[in-house]
């Protein structure tokens, strides 16, 4: 059994103080990147139970809650390597990322690195952000993205920093394995790991870099994102004429459909946004195992994209592209 | 796209966007929230900025990325405060400042600045409520008491708190049970102004209740272990 699973059945088991021990020690056995890695493990592990239908909200909540705790208390005998002062980072979310604790934990990393961080918590709104950072400048803003969905919402980010004339660094499962995705939104450099991180803005601290500028045009994300209702109002109609069980489906599973659509129109506007198409199938993987687990039929989710491709608006090529990729994969995966 | 600039008195938000350097979701967003608009229209409503507008946007550019808010650039360059083509909205930020800067309180977090600076872009009412609930935080002494805090200040705002199995566009994900109890989540009509008020001050007083939790936390945790006679490190 590995140390992550060890945890997470003691998080299972709310045995909340053995699983902080354990981190606790780990940190100072073996370093705080040893247990944010343990951590990180974990939340994985939590993530995938409630993708099967395993675990409820709520109990991943409870075991975020303590993993969050866990950090702290690693974080608490963690040393700050001495002498380093390299600079001041602000880490801050993508305007609606409420996923907090990666960019804590890149955070907490950091500071044990010896940088001055000043962490922003949750969702940073970009006119916010910038309005700090043209307060006090510092070496350079981090922006988490955990979830693609708001690749939007770290685009405004980045022109918020640029605006206050800061060099922003991407880092996050939202973008990716590859920088191109930080890249098309205008970030200045991408990060896999905070070890990478640490040196790019170390580089940054004695030679500031321009300013980029986005590599990909908005326009056609915006362009889908604004006919959005309209597409997910008739795709619910035409999905009632394809689909004859949604007929008997209560109003809550309505909803829950309605948002489902409007959810797979966000990941094209994201693979739009950042000209990625590895984000609509990523996504159709995820979604397939999600509904599945819930009961679902198989197929659901091409007959969904079908359904939402024939509804897209004349114009809108590109995203009719997009659906037309997420159906045909979805097809093949079954 | 196509159109030759011979036959289309004006620029497309695309090429504007290039010209200045901004990104096309910025001048929408100008446009929407702050009323710096392109003077015409095609018939198919696509937006036209004409030289005019698009010196109008560089300078606000400028005085954006020297510092100014854009609701104080848009008002200098069109030099009309509060007149026609100045969105309501952004009036308030200003005089918040002012509060923000002013106030003889002390940023929380021991010289973090965040949560003064962030308020400053919202309205009095919102920078008050969001220091009034840190100071409660300074003196929660149980999480209970902490998610009192936090329930109370979302309430009010104007939102609601709910349980987690309500998941609609509504709701903001962030948990102000921290693992004690049931998941405890924040709601606000996605177009409210009590959802705009949460946004801009909620995710930094729950970085704040957090630390206060932990800090009970660990402190327990230490005194259990204490009282045990276990070896904690």
């Amino acid at each position: 059994m590995s140390q992550a699973d060890t945890v997470l059945e003691l998080i299972g088991a709310r045995r909340r103080d053995e699983a902080v021990r354990l981190a606790r020690s780990l940190a100072q056995d073996a370093g705080l990147a040893a247990a944010v890695a343990l951590l990180a493990a974990v939340q994985q592990k939590v993530g995938r139970l409630w993708q099967q239908n395993e675990w409820t909200v709520a109990d991943e909540h409870a075991a975020t809650a303590i993993a969050d705790l866990a950090l702290a208390a690693a974080c608490f005998d963690a040393e700050r390597r001495p002498g380093a002062r390299a600079g001041t980072v602000v880490v801050a979310c993508a305007e609606e990322e409420w996923h907090v604790l990666p960019a804590r934990m890149f955070a907490e990393q950091l500071r044990a690195a010896g940088w001055e961080v000043v962490f922003l918590g949750a969702s940073t709104p970009a006119e916010h952000l910038r309005r700090f950072l043209a307060a006090d400048p510092p070496t350079a803003a981090a922006l988490s993205c955990t979830v693609p969905l708001h690749l939007p919402g770290a685009l405004r980010a980045v022109a918020g920093c640029h605006a206050a004339s800061v060099p922003v660094l991407a880092g996050g499962a939202a973008f990716g394995t590859a920088p191109n995705r930080a890249a098309a939104i205008g970030a200045d450099a991408w990060a896999p790991t905070p070890q990478h991180a640490a040196a790019i803005l170390t580089r940054w601290a004695s030679n500031p870099p321009p300013l980029a500028v986005p590599l990909v045009d908005d326009g056609p994300a915006l362009a889908v994102a604004a006919e959005r209702p309209l597409i997910v109002e008739r795709a619910m109609s035409m999905l009632a004429r394809r689909f004859p069980p949604l007929a008997h489906y209560t109003s809550q599973q309505l909803a829950r459909t309605q948002e489902d659509l409007s959810c797979i129109i966000q990941f094209v506007e994201a693979s739009l946004l950042a000209a990625d198409d590895t984000i609509i199938t990523d996504f159709a993987d995820w979604l397939t195992s999600i509904l599945a687990a819930r009961g679902l039929p198989d197929g659901i989710v091409a007959l969904g994209a079908g359904v939402l491709r024939d509804c897209m608006p004349t114009g809108l090529t590109q995203a009719s592209q997009l659906l037309t990729i997420m159906k045909t994969y979805s097809e093949k995966g079954n | 796209m196509g159109e030759k600039r011979g036959t289309v008195p004006g620029l497309r938000i695309g090429e504007v966007a290039r010209r200045t350097g901004m990104t096309t979701a910025a001048l929408r967003a100008w446009e929407t929230r702050y009323g710096l608009r392109a003077s015409a229209r095609t018939t198919g409503g696509q937006r036209l900025y004409r030289q005019a507008d698009v010196d109008r946007v560089r300078a606000v550019h400028r005085l954006v990325s020297r510092g100014w808010s854009v609701a104080g650039a848009v008002r200098e360059v069109l030099g009309q405060p509060g007149g026609l083509g100045v969105a309501a909205g952004g009036s308030a930020e200003d005089t918040s400042g002012q509060e923000g800067e002013g106030g003889a309180l002390p940023p929380p977090g021991g010289g973090r600045r965040p949560l003064l600076d962030a308020l400053a872009t919202v309205d009095a009412y919102a920078v008050l409520a969001g220091y009034q609930a840190v100071r409660d935080l300074l003196r929660a002494s149980t999480a209970g008491q902490v998610r009192g805090i936090l329930v109370g200040l979302v309430q009010q705002l104007g939102g609601e708190v709910g349980p987690a199995a309500l998941q609609d566009d509504t709701v903001m994900p962030v948990d102000l049970a921290f693992g004690e109890g049931p998941p405890l989540l924040p709601r606000a009509s996605a177009t409210s102004l009590a959802r705009m008020r949460l946004e801009a001050v909620l995710p930094l007083v729950v970085e704040d209740a957090r630390v206060v939790v932990h800090r009970l936390q660990l402190s327990a945790l230490a005194s259990a272990a204490g009282q045990a006679g276990a070896n904690m490190p």
